[in-house]
């Protein structure tokens, strides 16, 4: 019984490696309505400097696995699309959401999509970032609404944002400003892998953000390094971080739910001890 | 955002794959991560944070550089930027294409808070033969946007190959913008070695130099890769020529041990990924022992160094690497690419100070023993030595893929798409490529070694 399991799973991983395989085994996946134009070209960490120079660096951070590029064309419109895998979801929303347009209008296409017209679209899905430049032509409302319709569709995995953005808290919370910084947020070299959002408490803007670990081991041994370098005070009889960052004011930290919570952009110390004392009971999702 | 209307001349020509490409992106990323966290707080450091004390002369610009620079690709913080400068930092280096164009936006931002005249700042535009002076005029003016300020101080032809050095267009764009007052300077940048020999660092650069219009280069330079880059600081000597740096540490050795008891994610994944391939959990683990051996003989040979010269992180080598690099006197400044509060604190410190002979003494062993082994960025001179025509070095990077990145599949795909053009050939090649490498790699072993792992014989 045990091996007619072990058979199945193995045929589940074989289809999976021969599907995935097929989708980019130096192909493309096909892309509805339009054209394949070229050659796929492929890139991986190690050279993709090649193709963007030190705009690498930055996808490097992010965990980029490999890129596939090729040229699409469909009546007089003829595009590069860039297939990034980032191999995770939330490694790939956040190379999307540092690289999205502000003040552009989000569109639900794969987990989501911004047109840019003439020029460019950006669509996230899964484990893959996709920039689509235009070569020639034009991308309008309509074509580019087509081509991020057919895009998605033709990339595998899920439209769903990351689970773990769950996390933070929804009171105030400013729709669509959550974001993922791999390395070094506000330019802290302990603050890795956070999730952030924006917030609004009347005239007040303020942000909260988490880090993202995978384990309460991982949090507790981040936790001690921490209480090393930060300033310890208590709030509700529990441990709060502080620290100054230059320009900005200081930053706090609690733990809560097995992750390390944090809120940042608040002037008066006495109003920020109390916006992470509101993080404690914060309900965790994952 | 892009405004252009449809009965505009320009955009016809614009050349839309590198503009948008190298991430032209009009409307640039997200900026939120300093919205709302830009309070009106000064800082200056103190009297005892360390501050640069070395400028040279940028060649013929005439402007006084320090001798670290800033080199903003991955940097998304205002207030980085702002630190570096009030550590004395005056050359900031960024791309039209860096961060789809929000690395432009980012130092813009934090312009508002230094003085103008008192910092450098340099952008760079990939070019293609289908840009024209038109569509060169409207990128640029995009990044000036982006900046928010008058003028670069340098635009830079980014990583072309040689014939691109002579692009009518953007000759011509340039002066108009330096007639205007928009640039004053210009530049050109090289990792080298990107399709073939027009691409080489040392033809272009070589090339810039002899063009004679160009003010300044951007080049790899480093203690284990730095033939190329001496030969072309020597000829910009002759000329007047600005010289900056990038690439300044060779890359990481591992030196991690190995426990079988207590396996590491990692070799846990690696194990996965055979059961993945429907491979069995003994053959998974042969091919890992033997990894590991591989690397445990790495280790062996690094430990040495780490023991002797106290290196603890890989942070040291990085920052031994960029030390040396600021020791030649023809090398204006190091541009580093700063990301947080604490890289800044551990590197300024190094402006201005001399290599110390155990740090000296450190780079020096370590390049004698992976001199042989180092598979130099961009290099290509083993081309064409194979009597069987295999493409060396293109093997070598899929090895490396699938060794350091991860990307065992593709490196495997790849790979097998050579069909009978690979490397089981050497078996029983007399290897002429053994004296093809000018860094002595033994080519013939290590395309065997390839083989092995990218047909998991």
């Amino acid at each position: 019984m045990k091996g007619v399991q072990m058979k199945k799973t193995g045929l589940i991983f074989l289809f999976l490696f021969v599907y995935t395989s097929f989708l980019f085994a130096g192909d493309f996946p096909k892309i509805k309505g339009f054209k394949q134009a070229g050659e796929v070209r492929t890139y991986s960490a190690d050279n993709l400097w090649e193709y963007i120079d030190g705009g690498a660096d930055m996808f490097i951070d992010y965990g980029f696995r490999n890129l596939r590029s090729c040229d699409f064309s469909s009546g007089e419109i003829t595009v590069a699309i860039d297939v990034y895998n980032m191999v995770t979801p939330l490694n790939a929303f956040g190379i999307y959401t540092s690289e999205r347009p502000p003040e552009v209008e989000k569109l639900k296409y794969g987990v989501e999509a911004v047109l840019s017209p003439p020029y460019q679209a950006l669509l996230l899905k899964d484990v893959y970032y996709v920039k689509i430049d235009v070569l020639e032509g034009d991308l309008n409302e309509k074509n580019g609404v087509q081509l991020l319709q057919a895009v998605a569709a033709a990339l595998p995995g899920s439209d769903t944002y990351p689970v773990v953005l769950g996390n933070l808290p929804a009171t105030g919370k400013i729709a669509g400003s959550e974001r993922f910084v791999k390395k070094a947020y506000l330019g802290l070299a302990e603050l890795n892998n956070c999730v952030i959002a924006d917030y609004a408490a009347g005239k007040e803007k303020f942000r909260y953000f988490f880090v993202n670990t995978t384990s309460g081991e991982e949090t507790e041994k981040l936790w001690s390094h921490l209480v090393k370098k930060w300033q310890m005070k208590k709030i509700a009889g529990r441990p709060l971080l502080l620290k100054k960052v230059p320009y900005l004011g200081s930053v706090a930290l609690v733990k809560n739910g097995g992750k390390i919570f944090g809120v940042s952009g608040v002037e008066k110390e006495d109003e920020l001890l109390k916006k992470a004392g509101n993080l404690i009971d914060t309900k965790t999702v994952k | 955002m892009i405004t252009e209307s449809k009965s505009s001349g320009e955009k016809k020509e614009f050349s839309r794959r590198n503009f948008m490409r190298y991430g032209g992106l009009l409307v640039g990323g997200n900026l939120a991560s300093n919205n709302g966290n830009r309070l009106p707080f000064t800082h200056a450091p103190e009297e005892d944070e360390p501050k640069i004390k070395r400028f040279k002369l940028l060649g013929r610009t005439g402007f006084k550089v320090s001798d670290i620079g800033m080199g903003n690709t991955r940097n998304k913080e205002v207030n980085v930027v702002r630190y570096v400068y009030n550590h004395g930092v005056n050359y900031i280096d960024t791309a039209e294409s860096y961060q789809n164009s929000t690395s432009e936006k980012i130092i813009g931002e934090a312009l508002k808070y230094m003085n103008r005249k008192k910092v450098f700042i340099t952008t760079k535009l990939h070019i293609s033969e289908r840009d024209t002076e038109q569509t060169i005029l409207n990128r640029y003016r995009k990044c000036l946007a982006r900046l928010d300020s008058d003028y670069f101080d340098a635009l830079y032809i980014h990583n072309p190959g040689v014939v691109l050095l002579k692009h009518e267009g953007f000759h011509t764009a340039f002066k108009n913008l330096k007639r205007e007052g928009k640039v004053r300077f210009m530049g050109v940048s090289s990792h080298g070695g990107r399709s073939g020999r027009d691409d080489e660092m040392k033809n272009v650069l070589l090339s810039a130099v002899a063009d004679g219009r160009f003010d300044m280069m951007l080049m790899v330079y480093n203690f284990m890769n730095h033939k190329i880059a001496d030969e072309v600081i020597s000829a910009c000597r002759e000329k007047n020529i600005g010289t900056t740096a990038m690439k300044t540490s060779p890359g990481v050795l591992k030196v991690a041990e190995f426990d079988p008891e207590n396996l590491t994610k990692q070799q846990k994944e690696y194990i996965q990924r055979f059961a993945r391939r429907g491979r069995s959990k003994e053959t998974a683990l042969a091919s890992l022992k033997k990894r590991i051996k591989k690397q445990k003989e790495t280790y062996q040979k690094t430990k040495p160094f780490i023991e002797k010269y106290g290196l603890k992180t890989a942070f040291d080598l990085r920052r031994t690497g960029i030390h040396w690099a600021m020791q030649n006197p023809e090398l204006h400044t190091v541009c580093v690419s700063f990301a947080d509060f604490d890289l800044v604190d551990k590197i300024i410190p190094l402006s201005g100070t001399q290599l110390s002979h155990v740090e000296d003494a450190y780079l020096r062993d370590f390049k004698y023993t992976y001199d042989d082994q180092y598979c130099r960025h961009g290099c290509a001179d083993c081309n064409g030595s194979c009597p069987h025509d295999l493409p060396v070095s293109a093997i070598m990077r899929y090895a490396y893929y699938y060794e350091y990145q991860g990307g065992e599949k593709e490196a495997i795909l790849k790979y097998a798409r050579l069909d009978s053009r690979n490397a089981s050939l050497c078996r029983n090649c007399d290897a002429p490529c053994l004296s093809a490498c000018p860094y002595q790699l033994n080519v013939r072993t290590q395309l065997l070694q390839a083989h092995e792992m990218l047909t998991l014989a």
